[in-house]
This record gives structure tokens, C-alpha cells and sequence, in this order.
């Protein structure tokens, strides 16, 4: 039997045993309080808080936190039907019969920044002027296929959609409803530049404490949120003119956090123990688009790169893989068509046409670029063969890129221009058609069907109103619209292979890479797992971690 | 005298006119404009854009884009911003104190240490002190403010921790006497790394003026009065020698404001330069054009303080006047 006194003795070592495992151990984002003050650096600021005119991702980023939507796609980012979709400020839904409309039910305790309660016109003002001649935002295509919204009393919303489609709830997740309360006194034309943008009264769980333009932005929790009290009492957005600079302040730690960390900075960012780098896969890939017309004259087709033969020869030319290795190292992967894996990972085995300077040069001999001028760049008809890329300045990935394509035609003798220009260049220049060679990304959605507009022949909208290389193919066109009626991922899943392929095959571009995007985060933020869509989103969900609390943390909170 | 004055006062009216109408013109034939789409945008249309461009009158010819700017300016309205979506007066008048902070700082330093090492190195015969201080004064002459920012940034900031990579002050940091200090923190390095070229050049002008100064005939008559050394120094030979440097000092505002672009854009500091940087880059015809006449009247202003301060130093010249 054993003695009180050593019993005692045993449970208290046991017991500060455990406190000290306990103390040793990670604290879990749920179990640690809420509390503390988020620095995160970013390279660019918002220029619209509010959510009906939102142009960038950081105008989306702000809008997000100050208000909340009807419904928010959920962390699988499955845009079909409602599966996986959370309810915000909607406590439910239902189709009607017809399937042309849904009809939410506002969640009853939903209330906006100044105590008033969220109502139905709110969100029928909201699609009013997201569908406005006012507005220059950027939702338009999302609110292409809602015919009208409607508040038959004060706590239902009824979305009205022109036809049947799958993703009629993702939709009608864009609509941020606004206050009526205070918008009403407001023109719709006067909205973007009224008091209430500049500071506004919002539904979402931070409010606006302070604001700077284009220097920091100060959101505070709001305690008494309808779906809960955020963690953090204060995220302060805080912008850095440079990247050098945004990421400087993550590694002296003050800032929490740099958005999007460019692969050159991660080797410098690892050897800080205080910051963690969270990798996610990106919703971008960057591509050299081939343009199919005539950059003298965009109604004319391109007099040389109309040939399919001559588009696969420059492709073969090209070393991808090696290219991606020696610019980004392990911190991107090769492209695989007109879309990025994260949305498509079933198609990571696509046909691809192969590296093979032998084959290129075969091709190029056969269509009749046999001779060569003094500088060993092939000649047809006293004419070089010579191409003019166009290439944005702010992208340092697709300018390596571009550079590393130049000498790899040139072995092949093919003599690449390269045109550098900053983001109005380059937009200028894209949109008078004036190249050859486009070194152009997109940014997806989870919404696949943007591939109509981005690499679908010009047509009707919203067919090809983002192909500014004018690549066109009624196959691919047909197993896009195809893909976009299917109801289910799995039934749309082959078209899109289908679709993929073919633009593949067809080269209508050299597919470069996609990035594997590292965000800078400093180790006493605890997060849950990293939404690669919008990050933003889980913040309410953030916690500091209590030993590594810093002054800023206990400072008092603006009124 | 008066006519003087006023003929100086128009001179410089006049170049602040022509320096905005050119930035005007310069701006709009750029390619681009506020509404070309950002860096891979698909939700970018061109109708979108074209009716932006109506509604803010992008779509008129430049000439009566610049009746209508001059016509607002007159009235007080400097425009709209679309990159920061706010009045260009508020955002000129929030970046305006920070960047006066930054330039009056560093021109301070540069002053301050550039007289006092020049002068020392001027008086002083040739000693190994005087030629190393010499070559520091070289390099710092030599090597682009941009690197000397960069290094300020790499090594005393991050590296060393010494100082802080970033803003104005410590967001919610101490208030009071330490928040102060916590600015004057904070302005160091950015004010050292714009000051200190700008202080080599002067220590150059202010020790070839005194060693010209030195031997002049008035400072040995001073000495053989049997002044002391110092006296000589502070009450004969300085004030002569520093013509020169005062004359200087009037060009050294816009050269300060332009150095400011770059380090305003290192270390993340809310003015003017790195105001209008983004404002360029984002084609902000109207923060643009604002942001170009705050800082040539600016420029204007300190020019014309200079002068005063020539005039002051230099009795030949307040005689004349």
C-alpha cells in the first residue's frame, strides 16, 4: 500500500508533469483565446470598401471582412448545386419548383455594424446596384444570370435566375447585401463616392476603425456578431510600396504576416525561425498565348502563326520543365493546359507536345525556313523568322520566362523580340493586338466555365471576352458549352478534359507554369487549415498564441 | 525692390504652370489610362472601361481636359483619385506632412553635418583624419541614395534590428514623450539614407570654400589682432564660406524630394514620392497632376527661402537689394 505522503507527492509530479506537457505543446486554434492585434502587409491597398464595386483582390479581401454575404462557398469550393456552401447571413434556402429561383431566409439575429437588423431589401438594393449602369465593378459576370432579386417580407430573399444552371447558389453567393437604412438617401450614382464607402457601416465581423488610404486600413471585431465573436480584436492592413519592404517587416516582426511571398524571397524567408511559410496551390497560371491574328491588322489571321505545324515547332522548342527549374526551383511546376490544377486535378495527364529540338527543327525545314542569315536566324522568302512577345513588367517569373524562351529559339533559329512594358503597357499593347507572343495569366475561380472567355473563340458574351489572341476552335468551343450544361463535377469533368486537350494540341500556347504560392506567416499565429482561394476568409478563425503575445496585442481597442 | 519681388514672385508662377501643364500632357500620352486593365483581370471588358472614361471625361480632347483641370484647380478642386478613391486634395494633404517630415529632417542632417565636417576639414591642415573623413565623403558622393537605403534597410533594420523597417511610428505603440521617440525612431534611417549624399556634397563645398577662406587676407588680419582660433573660425571664416553652400542649398529641395521617391518606396513611408509613384503607375491623371503642383510649389517656396538666406549671409548682396 502506498503512503499518503508519497501518493501526494506522485499525483503532484504527475500533475506539473502534464502542465509542463500541456505548456511544451502547440496550442490548437480552437482552445486558444481570442484576443490580439494582426499585422498583415500587402503589396497593394483597396480603393473600394464596399462590396457592390469591388475591382481587385484586395477591394474583395476588405469587403469580405465588412460584409457578410447570403451564403459562402465552403472550404472543398464545390460549385455545383449547394452542396458544401455555409450559411452567413441566410439561415437557410430552398429552389422553388420551377428551379429558376432560391429563396433564402435571413438569419433572424443578423444585424448590421450600427444594430439595425439585416432585412431583405438590404439584398435586393445590393443586386440593384451590383446590376447597375452606375457601376463599374467587377460582378457583372457573376450577376450575368440573375434576372431579379426580391423581398416578399422583410426576412426572405428571392433570387430569380434566367435558366437552369448548376451554379445558381454560387451566384447568388456574390450578393453582399448593403444597408438600406443609410444607402437609400443615396443616388446609386453617387454610391461609390458617398461618406457611407468611405466608411462603411457593414454586416461582416470586423468593422472599419481607421483608414489611410493606400497606407493601412484598421478593422475591429465586432463583439457581438450574429454568427460569433472573431478572434482577433484587430487586423490592421498595412500596405508596402515594394516587396522587399513587406517582406522585411514580416522577417523583424512587424508585421504578421506578407500575402504572397515571390519565390525569390523564400530561401531568405526560411532561415527565420519566427516565420512559417504556408504553401497553397495558386488558382493563376501564366501561358505565351500565340496570337492567330494579324498584329498589324486584327482582322486579318496572323500570316505565320495561323499554321498549326510552324505553333507546335516553336512548342517543341521550348524546355519547359527546365525553364521552370532554373527560375522558381521547387516553388512552381510546369503548366498543364488552359487551366490550374487546383481546379482540375484529374487532369494532370494531358498529352502535352513534347521537348524535342530535333522534331522543331524538322518541322520549321519542312515548312520552308531552310535558310539561315548571318546571325543564324531562319529565313523564308528574304523574311527571319521573327516573333515580338509582349511581357508585363510587374510579372519577374514571365519575364525570366520570356528570356529563357529567346535563347531556347534561338537555337532553333528563331529570333524572339521581347517587349517589356508596366501594367498600362502591356494593357495597351494587348489591346491594340501589337504581338505575336503574349506572356499573359490568368487568375481562375473555382468557377471552371471562365474558360468560355478566356481561351473560347470571340462570340457572343461571354465567348472570348478575354481572349485577346484571338485562338478559336469549334471543337473545343462545343466541349466547353457541353462541360458548362452538365449538372454534376463528374459529368462535366470529361468536356473539360476533352476541351483542354484539343486547345493542348492545337498550341495555342507554350504553357509556362504555375507558381506554388508561399504566404509569410510569423509562427505566433495559430491558423486552421489555409483556404488557396481566399485566405482571408478563415481570419475570424485566427488566434495569437498566448506565449508569444507582443505590447501591440493588449493594446485598447478604437471605438 | 517691390517690382523686384513681384517680377520673382511671376517667374515662379510661371514655372510652376509650365512644369504641371507639361506633367498634364506628359501623363495622358503615356499608354493607358486609369481604366486599362490591371495585370491579368478577367473580369476587365473594354465597354467597362469606355464608360468610365466618359463619365470622368477621359473621352475629350487633352486641351479641354486641361481648360477643364485648370478651370477646377482655380476653384479649389484638384479632382477625383481613382487609384486610392478619395478627393487628391485629401490624399495630397495626408501625404504632405510626412514627406515635409522626411525632407526637412534629412536636409537638417545634411546641413548640419556637411557644414560642420566641411568646415572642420577646410580649417584643418592636411592630417590622415581629414583625408579618411575626405574619401567617406567620396563614397557617400558616389554611391547611388537608392543602395545606400537598400543597405540601411538590409543591415541596421533587419539584419541588426537597431532600427525599424517600416512606417511612420510603431502601430499601436506608446504615446506621449515615447511615442515621441518611437517616431524619431522611425525617421532615422529613411531621413539618414536621403540626408547623407546630400551632406557629402555639401562637406565638399563647405571645405574647398573654407580652404580658400583660411588664408584670405581678413582671417589673418583676425588672427593677428589675436583672436582666438575658434573665434576666427566661427565669427570670420565661416560665415564667408559658407556663400557658397547657401547657394547650393536652394537646388538641394527638389534633389531632396526626388530622393524621397525611392526611399519613401524602401521604407514604406505614407508621401508624396511614393504617392506619386503609384499614381503614376496606376495613370492617376488627376493625383498626378496634383501631386506634380504641390511639389513644384513646393520647390518654388524653398528656392526663394534660400535666396532670402544668400541674402542674409552676404551683406554685398542685402546692400544691393
Amino acid at each position: 500500500m502506498m503512503r499518503p505522503l508519497r501518493a501526494a507527492c506522485l499525483v503532484s509530479l504527475l500533475a506539473s508533469l502534464c502542465a509542463s506537457l500541456s505548456a511544451c505543446a502547440k496550442p490548437d486554434v480552437e482552445s486558444t483565446p481570442t484576443g490580439g492585434t494582426i499585422i498583415i502587409a500587402t503589396a497593394g491597398d483597396a480603393s473600394h470598401l464596399i462590396p457592390t464595386h469591388w475591382e481587385s483582390t484586395s477591394d474583395r479581401m476588405l469587403a469580405e471582412l465588412l460584409f457578410d454575404p447570403l451564403v459562402e462557398i465552403g472550404p472543398e469550393r464545390n460549385v455545383f448545386g449547394d452542396a458544401g456552401f455555409v450559411r452567413r447571413l441566410a439561415s437557410q434556402w430552398a429552389w422553388t419548383a420551377d428551379s429558376l429561383a432560391i429563396r433564402f431566409t435571413l438569419d433572424s439575429t443578423a444585424a448590421w455594424h450600427d444594430g439595425q437588423p439585416v432585412v431583405a431589401r438590404d439584398a435586393v438594393a445590393a443586386f440593384r446596384v451590383l446590376k447597375g449602369r452606375f457601376n463599374p465593378g467587377s460582378l457583372k459576370t457573376e450577376m450575368k444570370e440573375i434576372d431579379s432579386v426580391a423581398a416578399p417580407d422583410d426576412r426572405t430573399v428571392v433570387v430569380h435566375f434566367s435558366r437552369k444552371s448548376p451554379y445558381q447558389l454560387y451566384f447568388a453567393s456574390h450578393i453582399l447585401p448593403i444597408p438600406t437604412h443609410i444607402t437609400d438617401a443615396i443616388a446609386d450614382s453617387l454610391l461609390e463616392r458617398s461618406a457611407w464607402a468611405q466608411r462603411p457601416v457593414g454586416s461582416g465581423p470586423y468593422r472599419l476603425a481607421r483608414r489611410e488610404p493606400g497606407v493601412e486600413t484598421e478593422l475591429v471585431a465586432v463583439a457581438d456578431h450574429y454568427r460569433g465573436r472573431p478572434g482577433p480584436d484587430r487586423i490592421l492592413f498595412s500596405t508596402s510600396p515594394t516587396a522587399e519592404s513587406g517582406v522585411a517587416r514580416v522577417l523583424s516582426g512587424e508585421a504578421d504576416m506578407w500575402e504572397l511571398l515571390a519565390p525569390q524571397f523564400v530561401p531568405e524567408a526560411e532561415k527565420y525561425p519566427d516565420v512559417r511559410l504556408i504553401r497553397s496551390e495558386s488558382f493563376g497560371y501564366a501561358f505565351a498565348a500565340f496570337n492567330f491574328r494579324d498584329p498589324n491588322d486584327s482582322s486579318r489571321p496572323h500570316p505565320l502563326l495561323r499554321e498549326r505545324a510552324l505553333r507546335r515547332a516553336l512548342t517543341m522548342a521550348i524546355d519547359r520543365e527546365r525553364n521552370v527549374r532554373t527560375r522558381f526551383g521547387s516553388e512552381a511546376r510546369a503548366g498543364l493546359g488552359p487551366f490550374a490544377r487546383i481546379n482540375s486535378p484529374a487532369d494532370s495527364d494531358l498529352t502535352h507536345i513534347p521537348y524535342d529540338t530535333i522534331a522543331a527543327d524538322r518541322v520549321l525545314d519542312s515548312l520552308g525556313w531552310t535558310a539561315r542569315n548571318r546571325d543564324g536566324i531562319r529565313v523564308r522568302n528574304g523574311r527571319p523568322l521573327m516573333f515580338t512577345a509582349l511581357v508585363p513588367e510587374a510579372s519577374g517569373g514571365r519575364r525570366a520566362m520570356a528570356e529563357l524562351m529567346q535563347e531556347q529559339f534561338r537555337n532553333v533559329g528563331v529570333d524572339l523580340r521581347i517587349v517589356i512594358g508596366d501594367d498600362k503597357v502591356f494593357g495597351s499593347r494587348l489591346k491594340s493586338g501589337r504581338f505575336d507572343l503574349l506572356f499573359g495569366g490568368w487568375g481562375t475561380t473555382p468557377l471552371r466555365t471562365s474558360i468560355q472567355g478566356t481561351w473560347g473563340s470571340r462570340g457572343p458574351d461571354p465567348w472570348g471576352a478575354q481572349n485577346q489572341a484571338y485562338y478559336a476552335n469549334a471543337e473545343a468551343d462545343s466541349a466547353i458549352a457541353r462541360a458548362v450544361r452538365e449538372l454534376t463535377p463528374a459529368e462535366a469533368a470529361p468536356h473539360y478534359r476533352r476541351a483542354y486537350q484539343l486547345i493542348i494540341d492545337d498550341a495555342a500556347a507554350i504553357w509556362l507554369y504555375e507558381v506554388t504560392e508561399a504566404h509569410a506567416v510569423h509562427a505566433r499565429l495559430l491558423t486552421p487549415p489555409w483556404r488557396a482561394e481566399a485566405w482571408w476568409r478563415t481570419i475570424p478563425l485566427w488566434r495569437v498564441d498566448p506565449a508569444k503575445r507582443l505590447p501591440r496585442d493588449a493594446a485598447p481597442v478604437t471605438p | 525692390m517691390r517690382g523686384n519681388q513681384l517680377r520673382r514672385i511671376g517667374d515662379a508662377a510661371l514655372l510652376v504652370a509650365l512644369v504641371v501643364a507639361t506633367c498634364f500632357i506628359l501623363i495622358r500620352l503615356a499608354p493607358g489610362d486609369p481604366f486599362y486593365p490591371r495585370l491579368d483581370d478577367p473580369a476587365w471588358t473594354p465597354e467597362r472601361a469606355a464608360t468610365q472614361r466618359v463619365a470622368f471625361g477621359y473621352d475629350k480632347p487633352i486641351r479641354i481636359q486641361f481648360v477643364y483641370y485648370v478651370s477646377r484647380t482655380f476653384r479649389g478642386d484638384l479632382g477625383w483619385s481613382h487609384s486610392r478613391n478619395q478627393p487628391v486634395a485629401e490624399a495630397l494633404a495626408s501625404a504632405l506632412p510626412a514627406t515635409g517630415l522626411l525632407v526637412v529632417t534629412a536636409l537638417g542632417i545634411a546641413f548640419a553635418v556637411g557644414i560642420l565636417v566641411g568646415a572642420w576639414q577646410g580649417w584643418r591642415r592636411d592630417s590622415p583624419l581629414v583625408r579618411a573623413s575626405d574619401r567617406v565623403s567620396l563614397v557617400l558622393l558616389s554611391v547611388p541614395e537608392f543602395l545606400i537605403a537598400v543597405f540601411a534597410l538590409m543591415g541596421p533594420a533587419l539584419a541588426w534590428r537597431w532600427f525599424p523597417t517600416a512606417g511612420m511610428r510603431t502601430p499601436y505603440g506608446p504615446e506621449g514623450v515615447l511615442g515621441l521617440l518611437d517616431r524619431l525612431h522611425h525617421l532615422a534611417l529613411p531621413a539618414l539614407a536621403l540626408g547623407l549624399p546630400i551632406a557629402a556634397v555639401v562637406a565638399r563645398l563647405q571645405a574647398s570654400a573654407m580652404r580658400e577662406v583660411r588664408d584670405a587676407e581678413f582671417v589673418r588680419a583676425a588672427r593677428s589682432r589675436g583672436l582666438l582660433d575658434g573665434l576666427v573660425l566661427r565669427r570670420h571664416a565661416l560665415r564667408n564660406a559658407l556663400i557658397p553652400v547657401l547657394t547650393y542649398a536652394g537646388l538641394q529641395l527638389s534633389t531632396a524630394l526626388s530622393g524621397a521617391v525611392i526611399v519613401e518606396r524602401l521604407f514604406s513611408w505614407p508621401g508624396m514620392g511614393r504617392l506619386i509613384v503609384d499614381a503614376v503607375g496606376a495613370r492617376d491623371y488627376p493625383l498626378v497632376a496634383g501631386g506634380v503642383l504641390v511639389a513644384a510649389l513646393c520647390t518654388v517656396v524653398g528656392t526663394m527661402l534660400a535666396d532670402l538666406a544668400l541674402r542674409w549671409a552676404t551683406p554685398r548682396l542685402r546692400a544691393r537689394a
